[in-house]
């Protein structure tokens, strides 16, 4: 149930990360972009997606 | 004036009403469909929070596995490396010990890492008494033949040990021993 946000957060993290690299002399891996995009994505969505499923099961319910 | 608790309980008895009235056919069914999606609306987090924590799990067990699996089927490579680990750290260790003094004063005293087998006594390195690795068997330590045993039982399991320098890429044994 938790797959699109995953698969969303690792493309924005990936997109965040070559673009931090790109702008970025000092950065190797960039994993502290990565993971701050992660964290703010997640912050972000998981009350909609929590909300998209809620309404699933009530209208799974009436049918 | 009417209390405030009774205007809260309101709104719902209103959308309760309003849905009696409008759809009569589904009434029976709308009590029960708001209690089950609240409770799923409040089981999700929880659902999620054991989701995460299990897969944190799961990956952790697989990198393990996958370390156990190396070492069941490259168990002499894995006493070369050990050793290469060892002969390093000795090596550090000894730069470290020759150059940190001429570096930094006090470098005895200051040092986080201390020599193996040595405590730190005021100032002056001593070597403490010996313990059960330095113990010698035939001019050879126990760790020695802990070694060779534990070979021996690998080996029982037939297992074919692939060349190293063929598995490291071509490097020669003497680079590999610092």
């Amino acid at each position: 149930m938790l797959t699109p946000l995953g698969i969303l957060n690792r493309h924005l993290a990936e997109k965040a990360r070559k673009e931090a690299l790109a702008s970025s002399s000092v950065k190797v891996v960039g994993a502290d972009v990565m993971a701050t995009k992660k964290l703010s994505t997640t912050i972000m969505l998981y009350p909609v997606i929590c909300l998209t499923f809620t309404l699933f099961f009530f209208y799974l319910l009436s049918s | 004036m009417p209390d405030l608790h009774s205007l809260l309980l309101l709104p719902p008895i209103l959308l309760v009403t309003l849905y009696n009235n409008l759809l009569p056919s589904t009434q029976t069914t709308l009590l029960p469909r708001i209690l089950y999606t609240t409770i799923f609306f409040l089981f999700f987090p929880l659902y999620s929070y054991i989701c995460i924590l299990s897969r944190d799990n799961l990956m952790y067990y697989q990198q393990l596995l996958q370390s156990r699996l190396m070492i069941l089927f490259y168990t002499e490579n894995m006493f070369l490396l050990k050793q290469m680990r060892t002969n390093l750290k000795e090596r550090i260790m000894s730069i470290v010990g020759k150059l940190g003094p001429e570096m930094f004063e006090d470098f005895d005293n200051q040092r986080l890492v201390k020599p193996e087998g040595v405590i730190n006594t005021g100032g002056k390195l001593k070597r403490t008494s010996s313990n059960l690795s330095d113990r010698l068997i035939a001019g050879k330590p126990i760790s020695y033949y802990h070694e060779i045993e534990l070979n021996n039982v690998f080996e029982t399991l037939n297992v074919s040990f692939k060349d190293f320098s063929e598995f490291m890429g071509g490097i020669e044994q003497d680079q590999l021993n610092f």
